[in-house]
This record gives C-alpha cells, sequence and structure tokens, in this order.
C-alpha cells in the first residue's frame, strides 16, 4: 500500500514537471525595437562665398580676404572671417557668404546682433521693413564719432531674420563694411557678428 | 496633507521647467562673422637735403644758413640769418612714401610766421623730379648728386637739368622717391622795416591720399 502510494506520488510529480516544462517551451517574448535618433539642428557657412572691395577694378589699394574657419565633422564651417587691410576713408568691403541647413530640422535665424571690437560701440542699429536690424553705425568709443557702417542681410531691406530653411537648404547672405572719414590711420576696427538661430516650431 | 501635496505638485512643475528649459537650450545655436578691418597710412619722410646758398650770397649778405630735419622726418627746418632784397638759396628733398597708401604730390604751400604780409616780399619756385623706384641711386642721379647752386640751380630760379621736371599733382607710390628743388628768393622791394626782423617760412609739401 505504501509502495502504491509513492508511485501514485511519483507519477503525479513527472507528469506536473512534464507539463511545466511543455509549457515553459511554448512560451516566448517579444521585443519592440524602436532605435529613435533625435533630428540635429545645425545651420553652417559654405560655398560659394565671394568677396570684393571698391578698388579691385582701380588701384587695388585695400585687401580683402574673406574665408570659413572652425570646420564642422559633417559639413561647412561655423565662423565666417573678414579680414581688410590697408583700409582707407571710403574703402567698402563686400562679401556674399552662404548658409546651409546641414540638420534635419527646419529652423531660422531669431537673431543677429554685432559685437564691437576694442575702441568701438554701437552707435545706432539699422531696421528692415519688418524691424529687424540690418545694419549698425559702429562709432569710436572715445570721440563717439563714427567709424564703421556694417550691413548684414539677405537683399538690400531685408534682414537674414525668421526665413526659414529646411533641411539641406542654403540661403544667400550678404556682407557689407564701409569705412568713414573719421576713421584713423594705422588702426585695426574689429567686429563680430552673430546669428542665433533654432528650430522652426509650428503650431 | 494638503502642504504635501503642494510640495509634490511644485517640485514636479521644477524639474518638468528645468529640463524644457535645458531641451530648448540644445535647439538653438550661434553662427559667426569676425569681421577685422586694419587701417592704411599715408607717410611721405625727408630721405635727405640740402640747402644751397651761393658764395655771393654768403659774401655779400654775410648772410648764413642752417638746417635740420625734425626727427619725425617731415619737416625741415631752416635758420638764415641776414636776408636782404634780392637774397636766395635753393632748398632740395629727397622725399620717401613710406606708407602703404599712395600719396598725391601736389604743389608746397608756403606760409610766413609772422603772417602779416611777409608773403607778398618772397617769390617761390618749386621743381619735382620722379617718381623714382626705391633702389635708385641718388649719388648719380643728374637732379641730385652732383648738383651745385649757380650752375644747374640758377640765382633767377630757372634749372638747367636736362631731366624734365615733373608737373604737379603726381602720384608717389608706396616705397617710390621723388626730388623737389625750391627756390626761395627775397623780392628786390624789400621795405626797410623788415630790418632786424625774424621771420619763418614753412614749406609744407601737401601730399594727400590718391585713390
Amino acid at each position: 500500500m505504501k509502495e502504491k502510494f509513492l508511485a501514485l506520488l511519483t507519477c503525479i510529480f513527472i507528469a506536473l514537471s512534464t507539463t511545466g516544462f511543455i509549457y515553459a517551451q511554448w512560451n516566448d517574448i517579444i521585443t519592440v525595437s524602436n532605435t529613435m535618433e533625435f533630428g540635429h539642428l545645425t545651420l553652417r557657412f559654405v560655398y560659394p562665398l565671394t568677396c570684393w572691395d571698391i578698388d579691385d577694378a582701380t588701384k587695388d589699394v585695400g585687401k580683402l580676404n574673406c574665408d570659413y574657419t572652425d570646420p564642422d565633422p559633417i559639413e561647412g564651417y561655423e565662423t565666417l572671417v573678414v579680414t581688410a587691410t590697408n583700409a582707407y576713408p571710403g574703402y567698402e568691403a563686400h562679401c556674399d557668404f552662404t548658409l546651409k541647413n546641414i540638420g534635419a530640422l527646419t529652423e531660422h535665424i531669431t537673431e543677429v546682433i554685432i559685437i564691437p571690437g576694442t575702441g568701438l560701440e554701437v552707435g545706432e542699429t539699422y531696421f528692415d521693413t519688418n524691424n529687424n536690424p540690418i545694419g549698425w553705425r559702429l562709432d569710436n568709443a572715445v570721440t563717439h564719432q563714427p567709424v564703421l557702417y556694417v550691413y548684414v542681410y539677405k537683399d538690400t531691406d531685408l534682414s537674414l531674420i525668421c526665413i526659414s530653411l529646411d533641411s539641406g537648404e542654403t540661403l544667400q547672405g550678404k556682407m557689407t563694411v564701409q569705412v568713414t572719414d573719421n576713421a584713423e590711420e594705422c588702426q585695426t576696427y574689429s567686429f563680430t557678428v552673430e546669428m542665433n538661430y533654432e528650430q522652426v516650431t509650428y503650431p | 496633507m494638503n502642504i504635501n501635496k503642494f510640495s509634490a505638485i511644485f517640485m514636479t512643475l521644477a524639474i518638468v521647467l528645468s529640463i524644457a528649459g535645458y531641451t530648448y537650450a540644445h535647439w538653438t545655436d550661434i553662427i559667426r562673422i569676425n569681421g577685422t578691418i586694419k587701417m592704411a597710412h599715408i607717410l611721405i619722410d625727408i630721405k635727405s637735403e640740402k640747402v644751397l646758398m651761393s658764395r655771393t650770397v654768403k659774401k655779400y649778405y654775410n648772410s648764413s644758413v642752417c638746417y635740420e630735419v625734425s626727427p619725425d622726418l617731415h619737416t625741415l627746418e631752416i635758420y638764415s640769418k641776414n636776408l636782404g632784397p634780392c637774397w636766395y638759396i635753393w632748398v632740395g628733398l629727397v622725399m620717401q612714401n613710406q606708407g602703404t597708401l599712395s600719396g598725391k604730390i601736389k604743389t608746397p604751400v608756403y606760409s610766413f610766421e609772422p603772417s602779416d604780409g611777409w608773403g607778398d616780399h618772397f617769390e617761390t619756385k618749386e621743381y619735382f623730379y620722379g617718381p623714382y623706384p626705391e633702389n635708385t641711386g641718388f649719388g648719380t642721379l643728374e637732379v641730385w648728386g652732383k648738383v651745385e647752386i649757380d650752375k644747374q640751380l640758377k640765382k633767377d630760379g630757372t634749372v638747367t637739368f636736362t631731366t624734365p621736371s615733373t608737373p604737379t599733382p603726381f602720384t608717389l607710390n608706396p616705397t617710390e622717391k621723388a626730388v623737389i628743388w625750391i627756390w626761395i628768393h627775397c623780392k628786390a622791394d624789400l621795405p626797410p622795416s623788415a630790418q632786424g626782423q625774424i621771420i619763418t617760412l614753412y614749406v609744407n609739401i601737401v601730399d594727400d591720399v590718391d585713390i
């Protein structure tokens, strides 16, 4: 009787363990693998880039050089450097540059500001019809006399601000620098124009 | 209990807002334009000078002359004594454009100190030669090297150089040199009141940017 009970218990145990094993064999896990890559927001200077000054066709006294620096590992450059040497009162430097949205998101320039170099201060700011800044008068910080006029714009009267750029799209920009009669001999005048940009958010 | 709920909501809002701000900051960026304007300069220096007085003038007027170029090489200061009617000297300069811009050399401007009418009693003539390249040997140049007063430079203010003078204005490019000869002459009608007077004559070689 005792053996019968042990045999029955053993059978039940084996049956249950087999059932569990089968149950385990017929279970599985499914996984949803979702790799999400966020879009990046990058505006860069790209070629073509052209510069000229007003005396190129006559005596070519002033020398103008412009180029991009701080290359982006993907494409383009972060900074445009414009250097004029041997400038004189009445000298004008022009630069046509290209901006490209190398990111994946639509973006636009939200702000263009100028940071005067040593010895200069912003005397006046000029705006387009949309009330966005397109130019600045930089004065001598001591005498307060106008020294340079700097303009950064898309067209003659329009700012670069608020122009949406889709991914891969380019935008032509222009910069003009005029030297006034108050500029002093042997001086070096410098400035930085910062263009802030952000993603275009749709409502 | 209410205080705990309020604290929880407040903390949640603070965390959410800070994350939102952090995220927003990551989605804006800046590109820059760096501009530099290096200004030119115009600078015409006196590289060499001659002040010639004839033996006749020295002897007849007992006149003497001494001169020096200012340390900045811009001014020739001449001190003359015992001037009288028909007194004259010849002043020569070699000028060089040491600037970075072309200069336009114009006719000299003369001024007197004191300025009360002394200009009417003097007459001047000037002759420009050049421009010459920087490496020109001026020692052998007809208009500079062996110039003698009363030979090539006449007492009546004329010159006998075979080299033609350069009409003003003319352009003096950077590093180029030019020669100027100036005849300064007291007119015969010098008033008696001039006796004992000390006057200063300034000769300004006017240069301007030639763009």
